[in-house]
């Protein structure tokens, strides 16, 4: 990775409203079985056959899984947004999340696309260097509807002055 | 109600972290040791997918039935969770409601205290399950 930053975008310069579409996944049956295995062992998510039979008529993802891959996409779109910036936000710690709601289930085959949204900016500062930012997270599915939604408090490096 | 414990090998925090939170801290030693952490530890979300998985077999030994989770209303990361440290739950029910998003189901409240070695608190979980509705 190239080490020349072009601009600095320290919490101070992060505005609310700010809007990103971190990119899209599809989930694979193979994938949700191997997360379920590990980590929600329910026959909903780990068992096509026996799925089928319960609430869904099949197989879904795991609620965390769902979640987690909010996480990977958004180090994946940190990673090429921030080429060439110092980016307050790469690799700030979460510290708390509200109003986290599944909505709907994510089946195999099903392609969830993440968005963020900065909602709110705290006057509190941790350990002399992070400000928090808290941001509106959303995914839907390919046909438009919203299977997951939550807020979560992000820190972000200050600039020194 | 006091949940079993788990705990997380290095290669679980890094097979996790490579898959779904790909940052220095989680997947490097001497990254982790740099950062605001301290160490290499886990991905705040494989804490709490381990924890609420502790604190929903605990409500199924309790004769409650859990279905799935549908809400988490407030999750607090407290401190990083460290390779090979036990994770356990200690889970309070709160309210029930007659509606869940799941079918057929009701929503049962529950606050989720998650414990580190020496019952240090590593983070606390608000959230709401969908269980089979009561006959």
């Amino acid at each position: 990775m190239s080490n020349l930053y072009l601009r600095n975008r320290w919490f101070e310069d992060l505005p609310v409203g700010e809007f990103h579409v971190f990119g899209s996944h599809t989930f694979s049956e193979l994938e949700m079985i191997e997360f379920a295995r590990q980590y929600d062992q329910a026959p909903e998510y780990t068992d096509p056959e026996v799925a089928r039979t319960l609430r869904w008529g099949g197989l879904v993802a795991a609620p965390w899984h769902v979640c987690a891959m909010w996480m990977r996409k958004m180090v994946d779109y940190m990673e090429v947004y921030a080429q060439g910036v110092n980016d307050g936000r790469r690799n700030g710690a979460g510290i708390s999340v509200q109003s986290m709601t599944w909505l709907e289930p994510v089946r195999p085959g099903h392609t969830i696309t993440y968005t963020y949204e900065i909602i709110g900016k705290s006057d509190k500062v941790i350990r002399d260097k992070w400000g928090v930012i808290r941001s509106r997270n959303e995914a839907f599915n390919q046909n438009g509807a919203k299977v997951l939604s939550f807020e979560i408090d992000i820190l972000a490096e200050r600039g020194s002055d | 109600m006091k949940s079993q414990q788990r705990s997380l090998s290095q290669e679980e925090i890094i097979d996790f972290a490579k898959a779904f939170d790909p940052q220095p801290y989680h997947m490097d030693a001497a990254a982790g040791d740099a950062s605001i952490f301290g160490g290499l530890c886990a991905s705040g979300w494989q804490v709490a997918a381990v924890a609420t998985q502790l604190a929903s077999n605990t409500l199924v030994a309790e004769g409650y039935n859990p279905v799935m989770l549908t809400e988490v209303c407030e999750l607090k990361w407290r401190k990083p969770t460290f390779v090979d440290q036990s994770i356990s739950t200690e889970v309070q029910l709160g309210c029930r409601q007659q509606d869940s998003m799941v079918p057929g189901c009701e929503s049962q409240r529950v606050e989720i205290s998650v414990f580190g070695p020496g019952e240090s608190l590593v983070a606390e979980i608000s959230a709401v399950f969908a269980v089979e509705a009561s006959r």
